[in-house]
């Protein structure tokens, strides 16, 4: 672990600095709203989805740090409304914001995601910008590993439909923290 | 302590969420299917070249969407309405725009020959008056409009990736010519219309999906072996059509999540996974993309349970 951690570390540091590498998956119900057309109003749907990314970040005071990852999403088809049903996507993600630290064991964490997604089946690809506010709590810490549950509040700004919005649950490690450099 | 409180709250919120998020919006396919389904081998037809299969085409189509539960107007079962002149063409979807309903979809299928109008900057389908009447891609969808309800295109015809739309903010990631590029990043070119201020969506046909066999800039086979053309024989293999038996099997492969529905997205997925598998990697059949609309929006095909 330690071998590991210090290879990563090399690859992911840059001079003195201190960074951590994360690893993190999460699910959600997400909330769309499709546009309405001749044959049906606009109406209300769920698609599920999930992620998983990895990424760096780095403290920029005792309490701030800002954090990077990459991620691949998917997002699965609606169910049925009549004869309509939204297309599930999947995705490739690149995600950068900050992490504000509340005591010791809870945080709060914002990201701006930025998404080329592609819809199942087949090869239409679309992009959008994805804004994802997450509390957090840190279950397990050991010198080496953290282990923090996330609750992603995800607004996804999507330009073929007007709201867009999910409430997700996640596990995020936490590996190779500054503390061991 | 204190963190593991919190913890179990955050967890036993997100479960409750999760297991409760059961959709109280969504509800099966109940409206009607229609069928307008059309091919021409131009026999007889002067100025233009007879083809073989495509008569075949529809009749497959016919049978395979009859099974679905699918029907053409007036009559018991979906049929297959051969070497239709434009006028007739027009006025059959006509007929269907008096007949549907909001509910209902209705399937589109031609088999014939297809071009590309470079003064018109449109592709077109090829009907069968003397000397061919060139019925183009903007005349026949803004016909098909105007049936209520979800549409489904599905062309097998050269130079039909025409008919799929381009506008919109989503990117086809494939070319109009199996054997050129697209010319730029479709990444790059979806970003570029993500920012673009204006609304892209307007005129974009939001309750119609159009398949085509080929791109805009690429021919469509048939071929003495399969008896259909290539894309015709591969789409109806995808939704469980046996072309010895002319019927229609269980558990067809374009149940691509076996939830009992096909999609036209899942069907046109196996459809292309079959091109990969015979059509990519064959040394003596020219190589071709079949095309699909974009957006959000995706249209239940058939129920297998119906």
């Amino acid at each position: 672990m330690k071998k590991l951690c210090l290879v990563l570390f090399l690859m992911i540091s840059a001079g003195s600095s201190i960074y951590s590498l994360t690893v993190e998956f999460s699910a959600y119900p997400h909330l769309y709203t499709t546009n309405g057309a001749d044959s049906f109003d606009e109406f209300l749907h769920l698609q599920y989805g999930m992620s998983l990314r990895t990424g760096i970040s780095h403290p920029i005071t005792d309490r701030l740090s800002w954090a990077t990852s990459l991620g691949i999403d998917y997002t699965g088809p609606s169910m049925p409304y009549g004869n309509l049903i939204e297309r599930g996507f999947t995705s490739v993600s690149l995600s950068g914001g900050i992490d504000y630290q509340i005591g010791t064991r809870a945080g709060l964490r914002v990201l701006i995601a930025a998404h080329s997604s592609s819809y199942l089946y087949t090869s239409i690809i679309f992009s959008h910008l994805q804004g994802v506010l997450t509390p957090y709590v840190r279950i397990y810490e050991s010198d080496t590993i953290d282990l923090l549950v996330d609750l992603p509040l995800i607004y996804d700004v999507r330009r073929d439909t007007p709201v867009n919005q999910a409430v997700g649950v996640g596990l995020r490690i936490l590996l190779c923290k500054g503390a061991d450099r | 302590m204190r963190a593991r409180r919190y913890a179990l709250v955050l967890l036993t919120a997100a479960v409750l969420l999760l297991v409760s998020s059961c959709d109280p919006f969504s509800h099966q396919p109940e409206g009607d299917l229609h069928a307008l389904i059309f091919s021409s081998s131009y026999e007889d037809i002067s100025g233009i070249s007879t083809l073989d299969y495509t008569i075949p085409d529809g009749d497959d189509m016919a049978i395979a969407f009859s099974a679905y539960g699918y029907r053409s107007l007036g009559e018991a079962a979906a049929i297959n309405d051969t070497d239709p002149t434009g006028t007739y063409l027009l006025d059959r979807i006509e007929n269907a725009s008096l007949v549907a309903t909001s509910d209902d979809t209705t399937l589109f299928y031609y088999s014939g020959h297809g071009g590309f109008d470079p003064v018109r900057d449109e592709s077109f389908l090829v009907t069968s008056e003397d000397s061919g009447y060139a019925l183009h891609a903007s005349t026949l969808l803004a016909a098909l409009d105007e049936i209520p309800g979800r549409k489904i295109v599905i062309l097998d015809i050269c130079n039909s990736g025409g008919f799929v739309s381009s506008g919109g903010y989503d990117v086809d990631g494939l070319p109009e010519d199996y054997y050129s590029t697209t010319g730029g990043s479709p990444f790059a070119e979806s970003w570029e219309r993500y920012f673009q201020s204006e609304d892209l969506s307007a005129g974009e046909y939001a309750d119609m999906i159009v398949v085509s066999a080929a791109g805009e800039d690429e021919e469509s086979y048939e071929s003495g072996s399969y008896e259909n053309g290539f894309f015709t024989y591969f789409f109806l293999e995808s939704i469980g059509f046996d072309h010895e038996s002319l019927q229609v099997y269980d558990s067809p492969g374009a149940d691509r999540n076996h939830d009992g529905l096909i999609t036209i997205s899942e069907a046109y997925g196996s459809t292309f996974d079959l091109f990969e598998e015979h059509i990519f990697t064959s040394s003596y059949i020219p190589s071709y993309y079949p095309h699909i609309s974009g957006g959000p929006a995706d249209t239940v095909m058939l129920q297998l349970q119906r």
